[in-house]
Parts: C-alpha cells; sequence; structure tokens
C-alpha cells in the first residue's frame, strides 16, 4: 500500500514537472526541432504580451517616432511593404529591405548578413542604428521606468517591476517567437486536411526541381547564405555576409529568406529592389549576373516557360497564412495601451 | 552501514574546513598612476599627453593556482572592471583554508559561449555599454579618450576590443605568479597599450578583425602583479 501510495505520488510530481515544463510554444507538426532554446527563456503570456507593448511602441526610438512595427507591419508578414529600404527616425532611409519576422525560433541567425547571432540581441541592431530609431538601450530602459504602464507590465511579466536590458531584450524575443507561420494551404496540404489544384500542384513540382535546395519546406529556407546572381547596386555597394567574416567566398551573399507569406512580403531582395513576382522569376530565369560566389544550382539559369511561371507563382501563393497575417494576437495591443495614460512623448506619436 | 558511517565522515570532514576571503583588486592605472576619468598622463615614449576617460574590461575563468594545477576554480562569475567605478574592481573570493597557490590565472573577456547565448544579465547585461548592436558580441575592452596626437575629430580615440568568432577570436588568457595573500593587486596599465599603437595613424577600433586581435594580445599584456 504505502508502496503504491509512493509511486503515484511519484508519478505525479513527473506529471507536474512535465505540464509546467512547457517553455516554448507548440511545433507545427511537420516542422523540425526549433532552434531557440526556449529552457532559457521559457515563454509567459505575460511576458509575450509585454513583448508585444515594446514591439508596437515607438518609445522605443529616440524621437518616440518609430517602433519594430513600423517597419514589420503584421499584414505584411511584418515586412514593410512598398518600402525598398527600412525607414527610420527624422525620414532616414537606411541601405537594407525590411525582413519579414515569422518563424524565428527557427533561424539561426539574423539579419540580411548574419551579423546577429541571436534573437535575443538583434533588436539592439535597429534601437540603436542612427538612420532606424537612433536609441540606446539605457535610454529606452530610462523611458520605461518614467511610463505609467511599463513597471507593472515588467512586474507581471518577471515578478518584480525592475527594469534591465536582458528583460527588455527577453521580452522581445517572447513576443517574436510566437509569430509562428505555419497555417498556409501548403500546410493543409502536408497535414491531409486539402489538396493543390492541379495548377498549384505543376508549380510545386517546379519549386522542388529548381527552388527547394535553397528555400528548402518546411521553412522555406535553410538559413544559410548564398549569392544569387544579383548585380551590386552601386549606390549601395552592399557586399552582405562577406563584409562580416572578412573573407572573399563569403563576398556578395546574403540570408536566403522564407518564401512563406511572399505573397504579401514585396518588395523583394535585400534591397527591395523587385516589387513584384514576376520580376523575382524573371531574375532567375535569365537576370543572373555570373560571380565567383554564386553556388552551382545557379551557374546555369533556371528555365522556365512563361506557363510555368505562372504554375509557380500558383504554388507560391498557397504559402499564404491568412491565420497569421489576421491573427489578432499579433497586433497592435489596444488593450495594454488604454490601460494607463501613456507618457506624453509615446502618446503624441500613435 | 559501513558505507553511512563514512558518508557521515565525509559529511563532518566538509563542514570541518574552514575558508577564507582572497580578495584580487584589478586597478587601471597609468604607469604609476591610478587611472582616474579626465585627468591627463604623460607618455614618455612618444612625448605627448594622454587623457583616458573611459577604461573598462571584462575579467572572467578566475582560477588559484598552484605550478601547473588549479587549485581552485571560481569560473562562474563574469567581472565588469570600469575604472570610474572602484567597488567594480574589488573581486573578492572564498576559498576553503589549506590551498596553497602561487599563481592567478584569467581571460580578458568574454568566451565564444557567453557571446552567443543571447540576452545575459548583471555584468553581461548589453546595457553596459559592452556589447555590439550591430555585429553581435561583447566588447572585451574598451579604451577612449584624446591625445593631441591623435588627428581624429576632437583628437579622440576609441579602442572598443571584441570579436568571438575564429578566426578573429579576441578573448586573452593570462596568467600571472604572485605570493600567496589574502590581498592581490594587479594592474592593468593603460600606458604601455600606448607602446603597441600608434593613435596618430589608428584611431579607432570599433569592430571585430585582425587589428582588434593584435590589440588584445597587446591589451593581455597590460596586466601584471604589483607587489
Amino acid at each position: 500500500m504505502r508502496k503504491s501510495t509512493l509511486i503515484l505520488g511519484l508519478l505525479g510530481v513527473v506529471i507536474l514537472a512535465f505540464r509546467s515544463w512547457n517553455p516554448g510554444p507548440a511545433t507545427p507538426a511537420h516542422f523540425p526541432k526549433p532552434v531557440y532554446d526556449f529552457a532559457r527563456n521559457p515563454l509567459r503570456s505575460e511576458t509575450v504580451q509585454l513583448g508585444r507593448a515594446l514591439f508596437y511602441d515607438p518609445l522605443l526610438s529616440v524621437n518616440n517616432g518609430i517602433s519594430c512595427a513600423s517597419c514589420h507591419s503584421q499584414y505584411n508578414g511584418f515586412a514593410h511593404a512598398d518600402h525598398a529600404l527600412s525607414h527610420g527616425i527624422f525620414d532616414s532611409i537606411g541601405t537594407r529591405n525590411a525582413p519579414a519576422l515569422m518563424n524565428l525560433a527557427w533561424q539561426k541567425s539574423f539579419m540580411w548578413d548574419g551579423a546577429v547571432n541571436h534573437l535575443d540581441v538583434q533588436a539592439l541592431a535597429p534601437i540603436t542604428h542612427p538612420k532606424e530609431m537612433g536609441e540606446t538601450l539605457n535610454g529606452v530602459i530610462k523611458k520605461l521606468n518614467a511610463s505609467v504602464i511599463y513597471p507593472s507590465l515588467f512586474y507581471n511579466a518577471f515578478g518584480d517591476s525592475a527594469i534591465t536590458g536582458q528583460r527588455v531584450l527577453l521580452a522581445l524575443s517572447q513576443f517574436q517567437l510566437t509569430l509562428i507561420s505555419a497555417n498556409a494551404k501548403y500546410d493543409s496540404v502536408k497535414a491531409g486536411k486539402a489538396v493543390f489544384t492541379p495548377q498549384q500542384q505543376r508549380g510545386y513540382a517546379l519549386f522542388k526541381t529548381h527552388c527547394n535546395t535553397c528555400h528548402r519546406e518546411p521553412m522555406f529556407t535553410t538559413g544559410a547564405f548564398s549569392s544569387n546572381g544579383l548585380p551590386v547596386d552601386t549606390t549601395l555597394n552592399d557586399y552582405g555576409r562577406g563584409a562580416i567574416t572578412h573573407r572573399s567566398a563569403d563576398s556578395l551573399l546574403f540570408k536566403i529568406p522564407t518564401l512563406r507569406n511572399i505573397e504579401f512580403t514585396y518588395p523583394y531582395m535585400h534591397d527591395g529592389r523587385f516589387t513584384r513576382l514576376s520580376q523575382v522569376l524573371n531574375h532567375y530565369t535569365s537576370g543572373i549576373v555570373p560571380h565567383k560566389n554564386l553556388p552551382a544550382e545557379l551557374q546555369k539559369p533556371i528555365s522556365l516557360s512563361p506557363e510555368e511561371k505562372v504554375d509557380l507563382t500558383a504554388f507560391l501563393l498557397t504559402l499564404t497564412d491568412k491565420k497569421f497575417l489576421y491573427n489578432p494576437a499579433y497586433s497592435y495591443p489596444k488593450e495594454i495601451f488604454s490601460r494607463g495614460r501613456r507618457n506624453p512623448a509615446s502618446l503624441s506619436s500613435q | 552501514m559501513k558505507t553511512f558511517y563514512l558518508l557521515l565522515l565525509c559529511i563532518c570532514c566538509r563542514v570541518a574546513v574552514t575558508a577564507h576571503t582572497v580578495q584580487v583588486n584589478f586597478t587601471p592605472v597609468f604607469g604609476s598612476q591610478i587611472l582616474k576619468p579626465g585627468q591627463t598622463h604623460y607618455h614618455t615614449s612618444t612625448a605627448d599627453s594622454i587623457r583616458i576617460e573611459v577604461c573598462r574590461f571584462y575579467i572572467s575563468h578566475i582560477k588559484f593556482m598552484h605550478d601547473k594545477n588549479v587549485v581552485f576554480d571560481a569560473a562562474a562569475q563574469v567581472y565588469l572592471i570600469d575604472m570610474a567605478d572602484t567597488v567594480s574592481q574589488q573581486l573578492q573570493f572564498t576559498l576553503p583554508d589549506g590551498v596553497n597557490w602561487n599563481a592567478i590565472s584569467f581571460c580578458l573577456g568574454t568566451d565564444s559561449a557567453t557571446n552567443v547565448s543571447g540576452a545575459l544579465g548583471g555584468s553581461l547585461d548589453p546595457a553596459n555599454g559592452m556589447y555590439w548592436a550591430w555585429q553581435s558580441g561583447y566588447i572585451n575592452f574598451k579604451l577612449e579618450g584624446s591625445s593631441p596626437r591623435c588627428t581624429a575629430r576632437k583628437h579622440e580615440f576609441q579602442f572598443h576590443l571584441g570579436g568571438y568568432a575564429s578566426p578573429f577570436a579576441t578573448l586573452q588568457q593570462i596568467r600571472l605568479d604572485c605570493v600567496q595573500s589574502s590581498n592581490i593587486n594587479v594592474v592593468c596599465d593603460t600606458a604601455k597599450f600606448f607602446d603597441y599603437t600608434d593613435v596618430k595613424t589608428t584611431a579607432a577600433i570599433m569592430s571585430p578583425g585582425a587589428r582588434a586581435v593584435e590589440l588584445s594580445v597587446a591589451a593581455a599584456g597590460l596586466f601584471a602583479v604589483k607587489p
């Protein structure tokens, strides 16, 4: 009797331990294991909400004018529609296209050149960049301390109201880690809940032949860096990864972006030079400029007939995830910001 | 039962071991003068005056050694030493009595694991100003100031030495022999730094690379035990 009680008790403890040990979001069944170590920053709804508030708050910029969401809008898959290069404070224009934000827990490095090695520290780059938000982490902490709403949001998230750089960054990570896109038609087809149209099916076959090596499913990227034969824009002279590693073999290499929600993440490429998907496909069929770092797959131009381009595009549109693009949990947190009177600085820019 | 008594004996022995505190002071100096923000110093070999505004660096992996053996490993903590904050310069360790040591070993900087672990707190909080925003990684050693000899804007020089990835890893392992004592004084003589580099030709190193590695090796040479 005593023995069985003990065993039952132990079993209970183990079950409870597992129940509370759920540090990350549910991983979609067809996704690989996340790269992000959730054990170090276990998701809590209060911390996610704090991160969401920070993500949408222009207080993060030096003139309280630009928030993360200014260049990462939900309806564009958290990219910046119509803007080839990122915008910043005082009408500054940056040098790269704001990338789409989704499935970041599966991403190994950040920024087009992989200069940032961890999601937690990614936000430091736009916060401090003079052409983006132009702030300092300490400046942000000072403003957060002076605000009406944040001390209590930090208290709810971390158990005390101390606002530190680490906590600001961990909370921003938490919100961004919830931005999971895994409900496109493609995903339903993979789950056996939908079927491609014949045209989408033909496009999928073309995708697997021509694109899947770099834009590998189901994440639609390998996360690696590659040259794709774009000629250098001499007004930017951006050599991508090469400037980080100082290796000539990395010159003109840029991060392979995911193709999920590509319908809405225009303009395309690291400098946003293409506004339409047709221009992107035309680049791969007839626009590639030879370069010593061009990968084997692109040494010969991809051959696609006009009909095949249409089919391939039809497949790419099956990567649109409306549930993601319109998920209210990712939107502007009206309910948080209306809770307290905002400090005048951030109120003025709403 | 025998094992139980043996275990008890071990626990008793363990409790019986008393400990003592060893304080290791890291003092940034310029020659024989203790560094104070905004003070002007005279650098003999270049016949130049140098004003140091910022001198901050990370010390990690502190170990007490006896010849080649580690006798006490205090590795867990990473310390940020700041010339403007004397408290940050006084590191205290609790060593068991009876440990004999004749050297300390430590690293100047943060190791690569620390550099790829995301947002950390305490001395490693990016808000401390020792973290690079645009290219991830800690600044291991920061020295800023001015000198009439420096031709950059406002005659200011800025050395932010860091980088964890091969081939530009800057972490430096330093070993200093010393006589066992409860108080060890380590100086970081910034005057020597200007023997390695001329602010007239190089006024700023702000990113990982070959020069950052060279100057990090030089920075490791600034440390010495002061009797």
